[in-house]
């Protein structure tokens, strides 16, 4: 379905990603697991056409068979992509409804706004409950869950998702985990970049180890737990 | 009592012309608070839009009130323009170059129209706005009075777009996180392009209104600029309905210094003003504007 092949990314002069290939079939959880400044957030900015790659032998990434990496942004999830980025990134000065929304901008989730915003708020009540407050005062978790939410809102195929862990509770990392397991079993494809390994590579059909630019291992999740280099460097075992 | 009378006339003159002011500024605040550009040709898009009723009054014979829309459209038109051909080209570089940029429109916009238009001041006049309405001791001049009424009907209405509309969403939502928007879809530089658009053209009513009652000339728009700047200030930078307490305050203390001090004052106020809420409350009179 997604078909990132051999990409090369940088800054400037500061080259970040070294060839990269990941792919994800429909269905599926793809994990990405790495430590921080492996490139991680680079390769989800590159994906949805934030970062382009390197001209011109920087790689190539297909979307059901279309080339995205000259696409814009805005062209890329129409296709059917949705973003969960690092920190969340909710609209801080608009209402929770108004940020759900947002995310219904795109032709395909338009029509469907009304029911997916019903199927949304069954899945966090807590959004419901806070529609009308600025998500400026939401708490971190409620954050994390309005931005899981309005990338739900576009209806999307495939979903990326960046360390939607990232500072919370566990109770809570356990949880939007386990949110995460649910919209798959609705048949939405996703894609995980997640340092809770524990909780991330049991659920997840096949995983990538990114360390200093370069993808290091791949296998399925639950083999790669096992494996000793990913037991040393992320479980700390 | 004849005192009373007289204070009260100045407030409410005051009151009037702040409504206008209101409207003048209201672009000037919107086009900052999504864009980040301190339009400096903004006092043309004044000028041009008080130009726009003054001809089509003066050549065709077109109602002032009907040629509103017009200015709204043909302006909406001009900046929508300005932005996507020439302003885009500057997003992410600094304020300065924006700046520039604009400064460069201003000169533009105003040696063309003293090119053809010359210099010369120019007025309507309109049979029906020389009535006032007379409430007790105090004479509203139907003019202000409906420039007023339009004015402040006018930021209400875009007040009303960017908080209920999908438009008005995705404006708002490109102000606070334009790559974030672009992720649900929207298009950052369209956006922009409506944005300058929408600025100008409420601008460009502005304009229209001043044309009812004051002379129409291509240098007016310099004073535009600064008392939109102040009011923008005042009220709170990039906080849209603080223009409607930023025009009140300006519009007051011009009316107060003009019936008590002397009358030309009035940039002179402007710039105490500004001074004043820079000093003390640079977030602006509500406290909701930006502060950098």
């Amino acid at each position: 379905m997604l078909e990132v092949e051999a990409i090369h990314v940088g800054y400037g002069p500061l080259q970040v990603l070294w060839g990269v290939s990941v792919g994800v079939k429909e269905g599926e959880v793809v994990s990405v697991i790495g430590p921080n400044g492996a490139g991680k957030t680079t390769l989800i900015k590159t994906i949805v056409g934030l970062l382009r790659p390197r001209a011109p032998d920087g790689g190539r990434i297909t979307f059901r068979g279309r080339r995205l990496d000259r696409l814009a942004p805005e062209e890329i999830v129409r296709q059917g992509i949705a973003v969960v980025p690092e920190g969340a990134r909710v609209f801080p000065e608009m209402s929770v409804l108004d940020n759900l929304r947002m995310g219904a901008l795109v032709p395909r989730a338009r029509g469907r706004r009304a029911q997916t915003l019903a199927e949304v708020f069954a899945l966090f009540p807590r959004l419901e409950e806070r529609a009308g407050q600025p998500a400026r005062t939401l708490s971190g978790g409620e954050r994390q869950m309005l931005a899981v939410g309005r990338a739900l809102m576009a209806c999307p195929a495939l979903l990326l998702l960046d360390e939607p862990s990232l500072g919370l509770q566990p109770t809570l990392v356990k949880a939007i985990m386990e949110t995460i397991r649910r919209i798959n079993e609705r048949g939405i494809t996703v894609l995980l970049i997640e340092q809770n390994v524990h909780f991330s590579l049991p659920m997840s059909h096949r995983a990538y180890v990114l360390e200093h630019g370069r993808i290091v291992l791949e296998g399925p999740g639950a083999e790669l737990l096992r494996d000793p280099h990913v037991r040393v460097s992320y479980l700390g075992i | 009592m004849d005192q009373l009378a007289a204070f009260g006339q100045t407030v409410l003159n005051g009151l009037l012309q702040g409504g206008v002011y209101a409207a003048a500024a209201v672009g000037l605040s919107l086009i900052f608070g999504v864009s980040g550009i301190l339009n400096a040709a903004h006092g043309e898009l004044v000028m041009l839009g008080a130009f726009t009723t003054y001809w089509l009054f003066k050549l065709h014979g077109v109602d002032p009130l009907l040629t509103l829309p017009i200015s709204f459209v043909l302006l909406f038109g001009l900046g929508y323009l300005l932005q996507f051909l020439v302003l885009n080209r500057t997003l992410g570089a600094p304020l300065l170059v924006s700046l520039l940029v604009t400064f460069g429109m201003s000169l533009v916009m105003v040696n063309t129209a003293l090119r053809v238009w010359s210099a010369d001041y120019r007025m309507m006049a309109v049979p029906y706005f020389d009535r006032s309405v007379y409430v007790g001791p105090l004479i509203v001049p139907l003019s202000r009075l409906t420039a007023f009424v339009i004015g402040l009907a006018m930021v209400g209405g875009l007040y009303w777009l960017l908080q209920r509309t999908e438009l008005g969403r995705m404006i708002r939502a490109t102000a606070q996180d334009w790559e974030m928007a672009s992720l649900m879809g929207v298009n950052p530089r369209f956006v922009y392009a409506v944005t300058f658009g929408l600025g100008a053209a409420t601008t460009g009513v502005a304009g229209s209104l001043v044309a009812f009652y004051t002379p129409v000339e291509p240098n007016m728009g310099l004073t535009y600029t600064l008392f939109a700047f102040s009011v923008v200030v005042l009220g709170g930078m990039g906080y849209i309905p603080g223009v409607v307490w930023g025009g009140f305050a300006l519009g007051i203390a011009q009316a107060m210094t003009e019936t008590y001090v002397e009358a030309g004052l009035s940039l002179l106020v402007a710039f105490f003003l500004l001074y004043l809420i820079l000093r003390f409350m640079p977030a602006g009179i509500m406290g909701k504007g930006r502060v950098e």
